[in-house]
């Protein structure tokens, strides 16, 4: 438990400046990101990517070891996908790989292929087909027209170039367009754009820096000049402003990471991991299941939600969604009343078992399913036939009034579950903190019971969470279910697993000291097994 | 940070307007009554286009520049308050270059600004509408919609 709280710290403290894009905290980073850049500066004022390189070379070994682009390479088990989390700032290795072999392909300066890779969401394939059909349109509509021109022209030449416009432009002084200052300027107060347009140093840091207030949209920021279109990049932001270029560096990576197609940010609250995926089956439907390593929270690769198996992404999203539109009505009848099966008075159920008595015709009858109460019982294992819905009661009343009712209970079934295993969780989440502390105490306490002898409890609790959040996702993976065998085997599943996960959350409330361990432990990996099972059956395509 | 420069650039501005401006319009900051006159508010006005229902009116803009100018655009405000579908009751006027989220940029100088508002008046984008009234007319009722832009033209005629 220390050993891993300290490395906590020591992890969150380094990255911190990734939280926020680095508003007040990147001190730290700013150090060694502005002496770079000065020295970028001095050496050759037009480039500001050394530092980006230098890392990168060994960076790209790194990668082919322990990532393997490989398509050969057996599938990394463990994490399940191949999915590594890291902290922000070890992506830019991986940012900086997709640039350079952009600047490779297309031979345009790393500024420029930044932008076009940003502007087609980071696919490397998609950007090179359209910028083979037509450069300069694909250039213009990214705003690097200018930037990709600049380099087309031989080196020597723009050296000469640039000597022959300094002596031309010594003789007279520039205007700068935004302060129009009356004095105006030498050329070498001027900072210009690659499309030609000039401004003074002092202006320049005043745009720069109001960019950046701007948050992250300061990657999209144009020239100063009204109508131009060009973006400016890290290398005016180098030269105008060095010691804002780690905050606008943070807010390019930050824009990577949220584009780019094989990364996440870790969802935790306030926590600046991100998880990055190997190869393309951890954004398959189900299955690309991340844990941070640094908060410990558990989420879906694809939707950032937390793991939803059986469910896919798309129908939890749609669930969701219903759930949202719904849950108003649902959650008021669901509180409030249900009409008796026999006689349609409204029932408010507020305290009590499931065996109904209607008070107006005294019909018994069960409150979960509304089914006669006398085929409920242990005798026929009755009670669990809850789980399954039955559409036909009712079925020939085809009005549009009684398919809706029907629709709405068909949903209220599913809801119902989903919601209770959802509120199940949570318990059962708390009990694995309460049973945490009691293992503390006990560990200090050093009686005669010592703290490993409640750990079969922790693993009970923790294997309650997962089972309640399968069954959860199980239910709504269901209402999307077509009926048929397909559907009554996964409920057989369904069943199987709520029973006995029913039993063990049972068992693992009983007061310690009546609490047959040997039996918990038993039931532990029994349940353990039916959810396996559930999951692979969904997995496998649902196939006997 | 930049807010330093507001006062310099407008200075610079009100000479670049004196030395050359086009036809027509007049720019000037607003006189105290004390003979000193306020760099940060603008009162001009803009003439209606030749050929268009908005002929013969010169109408009145206020434009109120902040500390954060040229960062920040200047609120532009017709005043009174015209009759244009992408004037806000207020008289404020809703145009993408006077924008800072959309097509403001530090160098756009007050003649462009201008330009720009004098265009508009002609050629009114229907996709942002900021008042109810001129914008259901210019959908809805063109006839009508014209003949409310010639009376306002006429009732901004100077007098003179």
């Amino acid at each position: 438990m220390t050993d891993s709280d300290e490395e906590y710290h020591d992890e969150d403290y380094e990255y911190e400046y990734s939280d926020e894009g680095g508003g007040t905290d990147d001190e730290d980073v700013s150090m060694d990101g502005s002496a770079d850049a000065a020295d970028a500066a001095a050496s050759s004022p037009t480039k500001c990517m050394p530092n980006k390189k230098r890392p990168f070379v060994s960076m790209v070994d790194r990668r082919k070891n322990n990532l393997g682009d490989n398509p050969n390479a057996p599938p990394q088990l463990g994490d399940g996908f191949g999915i590594r989390m890291l902290p922000a700032d070890e992506l830019k290795p991986v940012m900086n790989e997709q640039i350079q072999e952009t600047v490779e392909v297309l031979g345009v300066p790393p500024g420029a292929a930044a932008i076009l890779l940003r502007e087609h969401k980071w696919a490397k394939e998609r950007l090179f087909q359209s910028f083979f059909d037509n450069p300069e349109k694909i250039q213009e509509k990214c705003g690097v027209l200018a930037r990709c021109q600049k380099l087309g022209d031989d080196e020597e030449d723009t050296k000469a170039g640039a000597a022959n416009r300094n002596t031309r432009a010594n003789a007279k002084r520039r205007i700068c367009e935004i302060c129009m200052d009356e004095d105006c300027f030498d050329p070498d107060e001027m900072i210009a754009m690659p499309c030609g347009h000039e401004f003074c140093e002092t202006c320049w840091y005043g745009y720069i820096s109001n960019a950046l207030d701007k948050g992250p949209l300061c990657v999209r920021e144009t020239c100063p000049q009204a109508g131009c279109t060009e973006l400016i990049t890290e290398e005016e932001v180098c030269r105008a402003a060095p010691e804002l270029l780690p905050k606008f560096e943070c807010y390019q990576l930050r824009s990577f990471v949220e584009m780019y197609g094989m990364t996440r940010w870790c969802p935790g609250p306030g926590c600046g991991q991100v998880a990055l995926a190997c190869g393309g089956g951890a954004f398959s439907d189900i299955g690309g299941n991340a844990k941070c390593n640094v908060c410990e929270t558990c989420f879906c690769l694809k939707c950032g939600e937390e793991p939803h198996a059986p469910i896919t992404c798309q129908h939890l999203s749609k669930w969701q969604e219903k759930c949202k539109n719904e849950s108003e009505t649902a959650n008021w009848i669901l509180a409030n009343t249900k009409p008796c099966p026999k006689c349609s008075s409204r029932i408010e159920k507020n305290q009590g078992c499931n065996h109904m008595t209607c008070r107006s015709c005294a019909h018994h009858f069960c409150w979960i399913c509304m089914g006669d109460w006398s085929d409920h019982g242990a005798n026929t294992g009755g009670y669990y036939k809850c789980n399954k819905f039955d559409p036909n009661s009712d079925a020939n009343d085809q009005s549009d009034a009684a398919r809706a009712k029907r629709e709405l209970n068909r949903y209220l079934h599913y809801y119902k579950r989903f919601h209770s295993h959802a509120q199940a969780q949570d318990f059962a989440i708390k009990s694995v903190k309460a049973t945490e502390a009691r293992m503390i105490l006990l560990q200090e306490q050093n009686s005669d019971t010592v703290w490993t002898d409640v750990e079969f409890l922790k693993a009970a609790n923790r294997q309650l969470v997962e089972c309640r959040k399968v069954l959860k996702y199980s239910y709504a993976f269901a209402y999307y279910l077509q009926d048929g065998d397909k559907k009554t085997r996964f409920e057989y599943h369904q069943e199987m697993l709520e029973r006995f996960t029913e039993n063990l959350s049972e068992l693992s409330e009983k007061p310690i000291q009546d609490m047959n361990r040997a039996e918990v432990v038993n039931q532990t990996r029994v349940v353990d097994n039916f959810m396996k099972n559930i999951l692979k059956y969904v997995e496998e395509g649902m196939e006997d | 940070m930049s807010g330093g420069i507001a006062r310099g650039r407008l200075m610079e501005e009100r000479k670049a307007w004196r030395k050359d401006h086009p036809y027509g319009f007049h720019a000037r900051p607003v006189s105290r009554g004390d003979g000193s006159s306020n760099i940060m508010l603008w009162e001009t006005g803009i003439p209606g286009k030749e050929g268009t229902d908005w002929e013969g009116g010169l109408y009145k803009v206020m434009l109120e520049f902040s500390e954060e100018y040229p960062s920040k655009p200047p609120k532009c405000k017709f005043v009174p308050p015209l009759f244009h579908p992408n004037v806000y009751p207020s008289g404020t006027i809703c145009l993408s270059i006077l924008n800072e989220e959309e097509g403001w940029r530090p160098a756009i100088t007050v003649k462009q600004m201008l330009l720009g508002i004098q265009d508009l008046l002609d050629t009114p984008n229907p996709s942002s509408p900021a008042q109810s009234e001129a914008y259901n007319l210019f959908i809805n009722n063109k006839a009508e919609y014209k003949r409310r832009v010639k009376a306002e033209a006429r009732k901004n005629t100077p007098s003179t």
